[in-house]
């Protein structure tokens, strides 16, 4: 549902906003013969409702048009660069998740103490630092002047696991640390509250200690905000692949985004921006299932 | 087995409770009763250790001869769980919503050391029978929210006597729950108290239900204990005001021709707990004399701590 | 008043935030430089007696590029969160006011579906349609700005029509206009002034990005994201050129923030987290 609407807006604004699409990609030097030429390329001489399901029941065979600016199809050039933003993406998900829930927990369990305290500055901190500086920070430390990771560039998945992760983890890095800033707060906050539940009490009455009953108790309870959290963060998340693509000159698909936009190629911006807002809508889904295994109650059916 | 002596509990210069002595046997159940603020349920979480941090436990108290108040953190835990027990008022919001039933009663056993996890996983199933849930390997595997009131409470029962406690304290354990559940469950801690013998702290506002459970009553108001003693005694002649208020409070059968009486006024506030007898002020009797000086104990067929036991008509 | 300069989040970001105001007002009247002014003998230079903190690939002096970069970054910040603000609080307040209206629904609907847009997209859609630029960079950060605060504007309002001099007023005649303006406003606004701040620190963060990647602030306006990227290129001969404005964006980001969580603990202490 979420996702015909978003075609519908993002085709709305990309090719019946503008008025003439071949003259908006061609730009302004071009020549009427050549704009003509791309006009019935492209078949806009057929009605936008026409257009329209063509690019929808091509989506489903797979046929996604020819980049413009590329001069190759769509789908595969996408299905390229794929490869290097989804492990972008998910390692970033995976640090971010794994730092923030981590510093958050050791707050909260040491809670108003000067250790909370550090944790608490330093994730406000990493709140204010926009994750492209962290990018270009890193590379001035590990790659300028400690040569450890690469600046930039990506080997591929062909030479080996070894060097292309390498050249993902600065990225995923940095991209990761506001997020886990954010959730290192939540967890913090979600987890202060969870602790004076009445089932906290019960664990305590068992004869387990407060870090024994905030990991064993509290912290699965308290990650449910936390979860919801991590879905609306995907769309930052989305946002900061673009960014630190460029940053890390990885071929990934936000760079080939802010290619596409620099080249005016409408047929390219539109696919891209319904594959990531169809990526944030998968997202959330997973989100959903994951709060069944996070909180019984919310699930629908026993398996 | 349990010796509370001269316990008092403080919240910064206020006086939550004041100075309280009493003491449990094995096997035996003391009944505490009073309205809510009286001083019950701190009472309890203070022998648990529990209190919340900004309260301050005085006095002793002695399990097996181990004074609890002197222990560190550390051997509190050890012995909470294992020694003592505690099932609370709220079965829906006392069990974690996010563990199986089963886990959350294996798990004292584990962490205790009596037992390996696979061992402790089938005592549960075993204790969950003992509790009379019926289907219990089933229920070992449920959530707390499948499961409905009066059964949670069996699994919490099922969780606290998990180790064989020689205390166990119950706090309003079926204040939230329907009557007839309630009858059930009082039935049920009477059973398990005579099959374990371990000695029960059974904390309720309701003299009713203690009467069915206790051997020993002491009756809370205020902060202060009115009076001690055998629950028979104290119900068949309470020679303190406020007990007397509280069993003619009791709805009976021939409601018909016994009017209830409810007590005057209302529970002090902690903060403005009055000097002398907290429960002066809605006290008939009361006299200047109540509001200036706490009264010493009165050993009679109970203890009751009162200025004016042989006179007045009480509340 | 008295808790608010005890508060020290509040009087940190307070503060930051008017050193920056006043960097740059400043900037609009005197620079130690010509911002825009190239000089190519002395390009990429280190921080010295004339040129405080360097100068940049083409000569400019980084110290005047950063004033006018605060003057840039303050301008997109309140120009967004006035949209997001103006905009948001009486569509929110609307919604509340017609509570399960079709009036509602189809905002709140509206706001769903831009919030679950992934907001750069919005932002770069929109870039690449109207073109990129300061002034369309600005409308994009306002236009994503609209749900969060007509969100918390509806949130706010529904809580204070429960109370009972909004139904003394409706008894006493009022019409919903005058409702909202004389009752629901004035007890919103507090809330509304804590978001404000938030969202101008994350505006301030979006700009930076944007201009980042070149389709935000363009030459020879300068602004911190881009004077990132320029910096970029030089990083192993001039590392300094990445510093500056990094943390020129990060102390504004910080500021706001602070000022925002002050805020928030000295409007309705509950909220505070422990």
């Amino acid at each position: 549902m979420t996702l015909a609407v978003a075609a519908l807006v993002v085709f709305w604004i990309l090719e019946v906003l503008p008025g003439d699409p071949a003259a908006t990609m061609l730009g302004i030097s071009a020549t009427p013969e050549t704009i003509a030429a791309l006009r019935t390329e492209l078949g806009l001489d057929q009605p936008p409702v026409a257009r329209f399901l063509g690019w929808i029941t091509g989506m489903f065979s797979g046929q996604l048009g020819i980049s413009y600016a590329y001069r190759v199809p769509v789908g595969g050039l996408i299905a390229e660069r794929v490869a290097v933003t989804l492990p972008l993406a998910v390692l970033a998900l995976m640090l971010a998740s794994s730092i923030g829930i981590a510093l958050g927990t050791l707050a909260a369990s040491k809670a108003n103490s000067v250790i909370d305290s550090v944790v608490m500055g330093v994730a406000q901190l990493g709140l204010a630092i926009p994750n492209f500086w962290f990018g270009l920070l890193f590379v001035l430390l590990f790659s300028v002047t400690l040569g450890w990771f690469p600046s930039g560039g990506f080997p591929g998945w062909s030479g080996g696991i070894l060097p292309a992760f390498q050249a993902l983890v600065l990225p995923a890095l940095a991209l990761a640390l506001p997020q886990s800033a954010v959730l290192a707060r939540l967890t913090r906050s979600s987890l202060l509250e969870t602790m004076g539940e009445d089932y906290i009490r019960t664990a305590r009455a068992k004869g387990l200690t407060r870090g024994q009953t905030l990991r064993r108790h509290a912290l699965r309870n308290a990650l449910v905000p936390v979860l919801t959290m991590m879905g609306l963060q995907f769309s930052f998340l989305v946002a900061g692949t673009i960014i630190m693509e460029n940053v890390f000159a990885l071929p990934g698909l936000g760079r080939l985004l802010v290619q596409a936009i620099g080249g005016h190629d409408l047929i390219l911006i539109k696919n891209l921006v319904l594959l990531f807002v169809g990526a944030a809508v998968i997202v959330n889904a997973i989100v959903d299932i994951a709060y069944g295994y996070a909180d019984p109650r919310l699930r629908v059916s026993r398996p | 087995m349990l010796v509370v002596d001269n316990l008092g509990i403080s919240l910064g210069q206020t006086r939550a409770l004041r100075p309280l002595s009493f003491s449990l046997d094995a096997g035996e159940t003391l009944g505490i009763v009073g309205e809510s603020g009286s001083g019950k349920s701190i009472t309890a979480l203070a022998i648990m250790g529990l209190l919340p941090e900004v309260m301050q436990a005085s006095g002793s108290i002695l399990l097996k001869g181990e004074n609890l108040l002197a222990l560190d953190e550390s051997s509190l835990c050890a012995l909470r769980g294992r020694r003592m027990a505690m099932i609370f008022q709220e079965p829906m919001t006392a069990l974690n919503p996010v563990m199986t039933i089963g886990r959350q009663i294996a798990e004292g056993l584990v962490l205790h050391g009596l037992m390996t996890s696979e061992a402790a996983a089938s005592e549960a199933v075993r204790l969950i029978e003992r509790v009379g849930l019926p289907e219990p390997e089933l229920r070992a595997h449920s959530y707390p929210h499948e499961l409905s009131g009066g059964q949670r409470q069996r699994a919490m029962i099922a969780m606290a006597i998990s180790c064989r406690p020689a205390l166990l304290i119950a706090d309003e354990p079926t204040s939230a729950l329907d009557v007839t559940v309630q009858a059930e469950i009082l039935a049920l801690l009477r059973e398990i108290r005579e099959e374990t013998g371990m000695g029960m702290l059974f904390i309720s506002h309701d003299l009713a239900v203690i009467s069915k459970l206790a051997n020993r009553t002491l009756v809370l108001y205020g902060g202060a204990a009115m009076e001690m003693g055998e629950t028979q005694a104290l119900l068949a002649a309470p020679r303190h005001p406020y007990t007397r208020g509280l069993i003619a409070a009791i709805p009976r059968g021939n409601a018909h021709t016994t009017p209830l009486r409810p007590i005057r006024g209302h529970v002090p506030e902690l903060h403005g707990l009055p000097d002398g007898c907290p429960f002066h002020g809605r006290c008939l009797t009361g006299t200047d004399l109540c509001r200036r000086s706490s009264p010493a104990p009165d050993v009679a067929s109970t203890t009751a701590w009162c200025h004016h036991l042989d006179g007045g008509q009480g509340a | 008043m008295r808790r608010a300069l005890r508060h020290p989040s509040f009087l940190i970001g307070a503060s930051l935030s008017a050193v920056i105001v006043f960097i740059a007002l400043v900037s609009l009247v005197w620079t130690p430089h010509d911002p825009g002014q190239m000089r190519i003998l002395s390009r990429l230079k280190p921080p010295d007696a004339s040129f405080w903190l360097g100068t940049d690939q083409f000569g400019r002096d980084i110290a005047s590029m950063l004033m006018v970069g605060a003057r840039n970054a303050l301008l997109v910040g309140l120009v967004a969160v006035g949209i997001g603000f103006t905009f948001g609080s009486v569509l929110g307040m609307l919604a509340a006011r017609f509570e399960g209206s079709l009036l509602d629904d189809v905002v709140m609907r509206a706001l769903d579906f831009v919030f679950a847009f992934p907001a750069v997209l919005t932002a770069i859609l929109i870039l690449t349609l109207f073109g990129p630029g300061l002034v369309n960079a600005v409308l994009a950060i306002g236009l994503f700005n609209i749900p969060v605060f007509a969100r918390q504007a509806r949130g706010a309002t529904l809580q204070v029509m429960t109370r009972d001099f909004i139904r003394a007023a409706r008894l006493a005649g009022c019409g919903t206009a005058s409702i909202l303006v004389r009752h629901v406003v004035p007890n919103i606004l507090g809330l509304m002034i804590v978001q404000a701040s938030t969202q101008f620190a994350l505006a301030i963060l979006a700009e930076a990005g944007l201009s980042y990647l070149g389709i935000g602030t363009q030459p020879p306006n300068p602004s911190w994201g881009r004077m990132l990227n320029d910096a970029q290129t030089f990083l192993a001969r001039a590392p300094l050129l990445a510093i500056f404005p990094g943390m020129a964006i990060a102390l504004s980001v910080l500021a706001f923030n602070l000022l925002g969580d002050g805020l928030r603990d000295i409007i309705d202490p509950r909220l505070k987290e422990r």
